[in-house]
Formats: structure tokens, sequence, C-alpha cells
């Protein structure tokens, strides 16, 4: 087509490299840059003798990884990283339900406006992580009070970004449906729900991060299982490195939550720039 | 153009007033005593510098805005947007999750009607305003002037008696306005359709309008209507005739004169 063709021809700018080739490399400073971090991390533990078991190198954090990874039995990563990615995923579902169901009630109704506003906002100013302790009372050790917590501060984001996403709707789509002499609920579905999409992804990405904030600091406060029940007792017996590869497994998570929302993102939200 | 004015007047707005309160307690008077008729088929242009109140005029008659004063009748049946009415904004506004052909049915799809059955008649329009082979591409695909293009098939497709343009081809540049205009001529002339076009452009006015609404701010009332006898219908050609250049130095002095 014509139109885009004309678009493409435009970005190339005289005098630099083809966008291709200057894209390649900025590609490679990233992975070249990680392996020089690497290898010096490794050289410099060898080479000043710090206390290796304080600060292990970088191929024993693989190794313990592996070793994790590898084996079956209690000192597996797995059933531990199974029980974080389902404490993780309920609190995330459960949160961007609700935040979308109450966060959609208050942008629509007044009155939920006026009944629910305030109580978020009392809740909003507690900082939730304080209530791990009292969820563990009231739901005692297993997994609910660390899906509770996971939800209740998943649901924010959401909650938040959907309110402002349809409220802040352009005026100008609400005043083609009022010329078009469309009801309030076909507007809602026709236009308010669409336009308030890039602002729930964007809630979705802030919240997949938060759901394993609290799913691993609950763990902390009264864990049996999962990664960060891990990572303390690993911590107690100064395994450092066992550590460091089970952070390396929640950076793993989170990434891998964040890259299938901005996939459904691409998809679903097509039109929306960024 | 006398006969036009005999019969049944599509538009007919008497007295109509409109004052905005203010922070500062002063109401701004943003129009005053207007009046006018817009006959069947008839294509009007109101006129006017910005602030004038011509704006807020069309939003009164395409029942967007309420008048404080007076009162305007489309076909007799009272002010309101609806299928009589097809309204055009001086932004394309499109949804830009639909596709052209979804966007430009819309209007069937809110009056209940199913994609599938508004669907021929989407496609029709797209092809009458040029835009064939652009039906399936999404907004953010089409430059300025083709969604507007889209934006003028959507406002024909309920097939309105009445089409209210609100400085559409504003925030064009001047030769895809001079498109635009010669696709509106050409529409009017296919579908013989009854045109109410708010405008600051004197030339876009002349070449247009059978009548042109010229009003001063404010506040914003009529200075006086020209009638606008240039042949049709019309090609660009027109505008550098010397009918053409008499019609828009004497709109040009009607707006510099002091009250």
């Amino acid at each position: 087509m014509a139109v885009s063709e004309k678009v493409l021809s435009a970005r190339k700018l005289p005098g630099g490299a083809e966008p291709a080739e200057r894209r390649l490399t900025a590609r490679l400073w990233f992975p070249v840059s990680l392996v020089l971090i690497i290898v010096g991390w490794e050289v410099a533990v060898r080479v000043t003798q710090v206390n290796s078991v304080l600060v292990p190198t970088p191929l024993s954090v693989v190794q313990s990884l592996w070793r994790g990874l590898a084996q079956t039995g209690p000192a597996s990563f797995y059933p531990h990283f199974w029980r974080t990615l389902q404490e993780v995923l309920l609190g995330f579902g459960g949160g961007v339900v609700i935040g979308l169901l109450l966060g959609g009630l208050v942008a629509i109704s007044p009155t939920a406006q006026a009944i629910i506003r305030p109580y978020i906002v009392m809740i909003e100013a507690v900082p939730k992580i304080a209530i791990a302790p009292l969820m563990v009372v009231w739901l005692g050790f297993g997994i609910e009070s660390k899906v509770a917590l996971a939800v209740l501060v998943t649901f924010f984001p959401i909650f938040v970004n959907t309110v402002s996403g349809m409220r802040s709707v352009p005026a100008e789509r609400l005043e083609l449906m009022r010329s078009l002499r469309a009801g309030r609920a076909l507007t809602i579905r026709l236009v308010i729900v669409p336009s308030a999409l890039p602002f729930i992804f964007a809630g979705l990405e802030i919240a997949a991060v938060y759901a394993v904030i609290a799913a691993i600091v609950s763990e902390f406060v009264s864990g049996q299982m999962g990664l960060g029940v891990l990572i303390l007792q690993a911590n107690f017996r100064l395994d450092i490195a066992t550590v460091f590869a089970i952070l390396i497994l929640l950076g793993l998570m989170g990434i891998g939550m964040t890259k299938l929302i901005e996939l459904a993102r691409k998809r679903i939200v097509f039109w929306d720039g960024n | 153009m006398a006969d036009l004015v005999t019969r049944t007047p599509v538009v007919s707005a008497r007295g109509l007033s409109k004052v905005y309160g203010t922070r500062t307690g002063t109401p701004v008077v943003a129009l005053a005593d207007v009046s006018f008729d817009v006959a069947e088929g008839e294509f009007v242009s109101i006129l006017g510098p910005s602030g004038c109140g011509k704006s807020t005029l069309l939003r009164i008659v395409a029942g967007l805005t309420g008048e404080t004063g007076g009162t305007v009748d489309i076909n007799a049946a009272g002010a309101g947007p609806g299928t009589d009415v097809g309204l055009m904004f001086q932004q394309a506004v499109l949804l830009p999750w639909r596709t052209v052909e979804q966007n430009v049915a819309l209007p069937g799809i809110v009056a209940g009607r199913r994609f599938r059955d508004v669907r021929p008649r989407a496609r029709a329009l797209i092809e009458m305003v040029g835009l064939d082979g652009f039906a399936e591409k999404y907004p953010g695909e089409l430059s300025g002037g083709m969604q507007q293009r889209a934006a003028l098939a959507r406002s024909l497709l309920q097939d309105p008696r009445l089409l209210l343009l609100d400085e559409p081809f504003g925030a064009l540049d001047a030769m895809t306005r001079d498109q635009m205009n010669l696709e509106v001529e050409r529409v009017r002339q296919q579908t013989g359709k009854t045109i109410l076009l708010v405008t600051h452009s004197i030339a876009e006015a002349v070449f247009l309008s059978d009548r042109i609404i010229v009003m001063t701010g404010r506040p914003g009332t009529i200075r006086e209507i020209v009638d606008v006898t240039l042949p049709r219908p019309r090609e660009l050609e027109v505008t550098g005739s010397a009918d053409f250049g008499a019609y828009t130095n004497q709109i040009r002095q009607l707006l510099d004169r002091p009250e």
C-alpha cells in the first residue's frame, strides 16, 4: 500500500546507519554487557578473597539453580515454585475480577461512587503488606492467607485504573454517541469499556508485579511452602547461592507474567500506540 | 432562491438565545435573538469569526446543547439528535478499535440493527466518499482527510433529512480541504440533502452554499444573510471567477464593518 510505504521510507534518515543495523546493535548491548558483568563478578569474587559464602560466584549460583531444578524430594524447587505461582495466579485473578467489578460500578454509578470511594481511600492509605500477619490470624498458615493478601494488593491498581480509564473517555466520543441517541448501556459497551482498556492493561501489569511481592511477603510471615519459605531457609543456612538462584526464579516468574499480559495487550488493545 | 423559502423549512429557528454562566458570575451572552430557516434541499452556511456563537448555534440545532430562549424546529418535530439528523464534527471521532466499515455502520448499530444488515449500505457509502479498499482498515491507518471522509459516510448512514457539519474540515490542510469541499458538493448533488454548515472560511461558505448566514459576536447575532446564486454543479474553477470574488469581498466587508 502506497500510504504505508511512504511512512516507512520517511523513517530512513540521511547520514545514519540503516534502522535495521542500528536496532541490531542496540539489541546486542544488553547480552554483551550482561556477560561482561557476570564474568567481572566471577573474577572479582575469586581475586578479592571476599568470603565466597556471603558473596557467591555466578558459577555457584548456577550450580544451586541446577541442583534445585534437577533433584526431586523436599529440596527440589518445583513444589515450592508451583505453590508460589498458585498463590500469585489465584491472588492476581481474584484481584482483577474484584477490581474490574468494583471499578466499573464506581465509574458508572454516582451512588456506588459515594458509598465505596471513601472506604477504598481509607484502605488504600494502609500499607497492605502490613496486613499479612492479620491474614494469618484470620485465615491460617495455609494458602488462603497468601491468596487473600495477593487479592488485596492486586485489587488496587486494577480498581484505580478501571475507574480512571472509564472516566477519561475523550468527550467527543461520548458526544458522538449522544448525537446518535445511544442509551447508557450501549455507550458503555461500545465506547466507554473499549476506551478504558489501555488503562486497565497498564493496571494489570502493575498488579502482576504486586501479586508476586504479596505472595513472597506472606510466605515470609507464615509460610510452610513456597519460594519465599525456601529463601528464608537458605538464608538461615547461609546458603546465599541458593538465595540468588531463587531470586532468579522469581524474576523469571515476574517476567513471564508481564510478557503474557503484554502479549494480550498487543492483541486486544492493538489500536493503542505504545 | 425565493421559491425555496416558501416550502416547509427543515430547520426553523426563532429568536434563539444562549447565555452561559461563568465563574466570575457575569453571564456571557453567546447568542442573541437568532432567527433563520433552512429549506428542503438547501445548503446553508453559518459563517463568522471564532467566538461568535456559531458552533453553539449548530449544537442547539443538533440538540446537544439546550437553548436559553427561543425555539428551533426540525421538520416541525422539535430539535434533537437522531436518525433524522446526521452530524459531523471538527474531528472525525472514529472509534480506533472499529474498522472503517464498522465505524460507518455505527449509527445503524446504535439504532438496533445488525452489522450484517447495515454493512452493504456502509460499503456503498464508503465507496461514494472515495474510500474504496479501505473498508476493513482501522482509523489509525488513515490520513486526516480520509478519516473525515469516513465520518462523512457515517453521518449519511441513516439517510438523515438534515446534515449538520460543525467546521468539519477546519483541522485539514488547504488542499485536502478543497478536496473535501468538492466531496461535499458531490454528495449534495447525489443525495439532495439539506445541509447546515458551520465554518470560518469565507471561500468554503461561498463555494458550497445557497445562502450564508453571516454572524458577528459577542453576543452572537446575525449580521446579514447572503444569497449565493453561483450556478450548480460547482467545480473548483468557480473559485477563480469574478462572481466568486465579488461574494467573498462582500462577506469580508460585512465581517469587517464595525457595529
